[in-house]
């Protein structure tokens, strides 16, 4: 069975004024999984997501969802959700009223399912949206985000604001909801750790541009780390692509593409150099560094 | 069927009518506090004019009159002229914008949605009006009845309520559609719509052409006799200022 794309981008690009925000984006999503939005503070995530939901135009390049135009389509809009931190419910309306309105304008809508988690989440539905504290505000954005059961659901930091406690509850309710009801569903998040185990896919955005849009797998496997001598690493990563070089006196710690031959890895056993995995979160960090070399040490204001 | 193949059969429009009916339901709900608001000051505004005509009654001399006309109808309309204008303006601010569209609508059910929920709310809130001076009337007639000093005046009738009812709600829709307008535009630039304005009140004063010309619009709204018409001219011209509200509405963003 092929396999549908849910969001197209051809050279997607949005300025604010002289900032470009997203910068030719090109890539393709497929539907029924979930994906991770990564990049640094202001690398274009929101942005991203923004346009997605029909929020803002694209200055140049296009973004279609199921083939389609999203600016102004109400027929993509209706099938799709975003759920943001920002996100601004009517604050003097009650939580039972603000169900209400999400059951009349999604068609897909599980009042059933919102019953449920409002009451797994001790939320009091009486309550004026304007009377929940933060964390409760997200519980219940993450409420309207997963009962709408749409097609498309962006969730922009989910999970900020909560404990960790409660993050994790809400991933295992994600995951589960996710395998009874198959949806394309993008996690955008400076949490990678924590939804690493969630994820297929993997968007990494640096500076509006993208950096890489693979499967969680080949993440994973993308980098590893050499421990040991400098005089040994050193010279070896001159002609290896580095991920990042950290220098403790006579040893380093060097952070490289996982391309080792099987020459090169008996060179650095022989050598006394360990070698282990990268983690996802920190792959994504190399990969989008900034451009200042070292550390807070080393920087001269 | 496929959600990419449903899209492409472009031969309904289910999901338009499910939005703009979430739409205009989201607004009337909203709007809620400010009807209860109204009603509550509207009666207790009748209430109170009743209560001073009978406290006057009872202190005054026994052969001196008490004389209460129906003003409720006219209170009704002002005070709903003036809460549709401010709350028309209110809606047109960049977080009711956001709210708005924190659910699935497009900027022609945003733009379609607030047109139909002013004639509603409208609708509603002269209702409302009629209905307390309804219980106005029945009121001033039963104490008319036990006091023999007590009058009260009403010249309202079947004749005169239903035309009065008519062009009330027109000129709500106009004071509506001029507030929103006003809104769209004075979000979408500050200081140009500041600055046109400056610059008609400096020709206003400066003038006389001006002034005579602000005269001249006031007399083509108020000053006709003919209901039609004065109907037709009120109604055209509020769907003009919302046809020329949504103009920078159509590609306006949002959460930027």
């Amino acid at each position: 069975m092929s396999v549908e794309k849910v969001i197209e981008c051809c050279n997607l690009t949005k300025k604010f004024n002289m900032k470009t925000a997203l910068n030719n984006l090109t890539f393709s999503l497929d539907e029924n999984k979930i994906i991770g939005l990564i990049g640094r503070n202001g690398a274009g995530k929101t942005t991203f997501l923004k346009t997605c939901a029909g929020y803002i135009k694209p200055s140049a390049g296009s973004i279609t969802i199921w083939g389609e135009k999203v600016f102004n389509n109400i027929d993509v809009l209706s099938n799709m959700i975003f759920v943001d931190e920002e996100i601004q419910y009517d604050t003097s309306s009650r939580l039972k009223d603000i169900i209400d309105l999400g059951k009349t304008y999604y068609k897909s809508w599980d009042n059933k399912f919102a019953l449920k988690l409002a009451r797994y989440f001790n939320l009091d539905l009486n309550l004026k949206y304007k009377k929940l504290s933060r964390g409760m505000k997200t519980q219940f954005n993450i409420i309207m985000g997963l009962s709408s059961r749409s097609p498309l659901t962006l969730l922009d930091e989910p999970t900020l604001g909560l404990d960790a406690a409660i993050r994790k509850e809400f991933y295992n309710i994600l995951l589960k909801d996710y395998m009874e009801n198959p949806r394309t569903i993008i996690i955008s998040s400076h949490l990678l750790s924590e939804i690493e185990s969630l994820l297929e896919e993997i968007v990494l955005i640096k500076e509006g541009s993208l950096v890489l849009h693979e499967s969680v797998e080949t993440v994973q496997e993308y980098g590893i780390y050499l421990n040991g001598k400098k005089d040994i690493i050193l010279p070896f990563i001159q002609n290896k692509e580095v991920l990042n070089v950290e220098v403790y006196g006579n040893d380093a710690v060097a952070a490289i593409k996982n391309d080792l031959n099987k020459n090169e890895t008996t060179y650095l056993s022989e050598n006394s150099i360990d070698i282990s995995k990268v983690p996802m979160q920190d792959v994504c960090i190399f990969l989008t560094k900034s451009k200042r070399e070292g550390g807070f040490d080393e920087f001269e204001a | 069927m496929n959600l990419k193949h449903e899209l492409r059969n472009k031969g309904y429009n289910e999901n338009n009518i499910r939005s703009l009916k979430s739409y205009i339901k989201y607004i009337l709900k909203s709007n809620k506090r400010s009807v209860l608001i109204f009603s509550s000051i509207l009666f207790g505004v009748v209430l109170f004019n009743m209560i001073i005509a009978l406290l006057i009654i009872k202190f005054s001399s026994s052969n001196s009159s008490s004389t209460v006309n129906s003003g409720a109808l006219m209170s009704g309309f002002i005070s709903v002229s003036i809460m549709a204008s401010v709350s028309a303006l209110v809606w047109t601010s960049k977080a009711e914008v956001n709210k708005a569209f924190v659910f699935p609508i497009n900027r022609q059910i945003y733009a379609l949605g607030n047109f139909i929920s002013s004639i509603m709310g409208s609708f509603i809130f002269l209702i409302i009006t009629s209905l307390i001076s309804i219980f106005e009337i029945l009121m001033g007639n039963l104490i008319a009845m036990i006091f023999n000093n007590f009058v009260f005046i009403n010249e309202i009738n079947m004749s005169n309520f239903i035309p009065g009812f008519f062009v009330s709600l027109s000129y709500l829709m106009l004071f509506i559609a001029a507030s929103y307008c006003f809104g769209v535009y004075f979000v979408k630039n500050k200081i140009i719509v500041s600055a046109i304005l400056g610059f008609v009140f400096i020709l206003a004063i400066t003038f006389p052409w001006p002034r005579q010309a602000i005269v001249e619009v006031f007399k083509f709204f108020f000053y006709e006799k003919s209901i039609a018409i004065s109907c037709l001219k009120l109604w055209g011209t509020a769907m003009i200022l919302h046809i020329a509200a949504f103009i920078p509405v159509r590609s306006m963003e949002v959460k930027v």
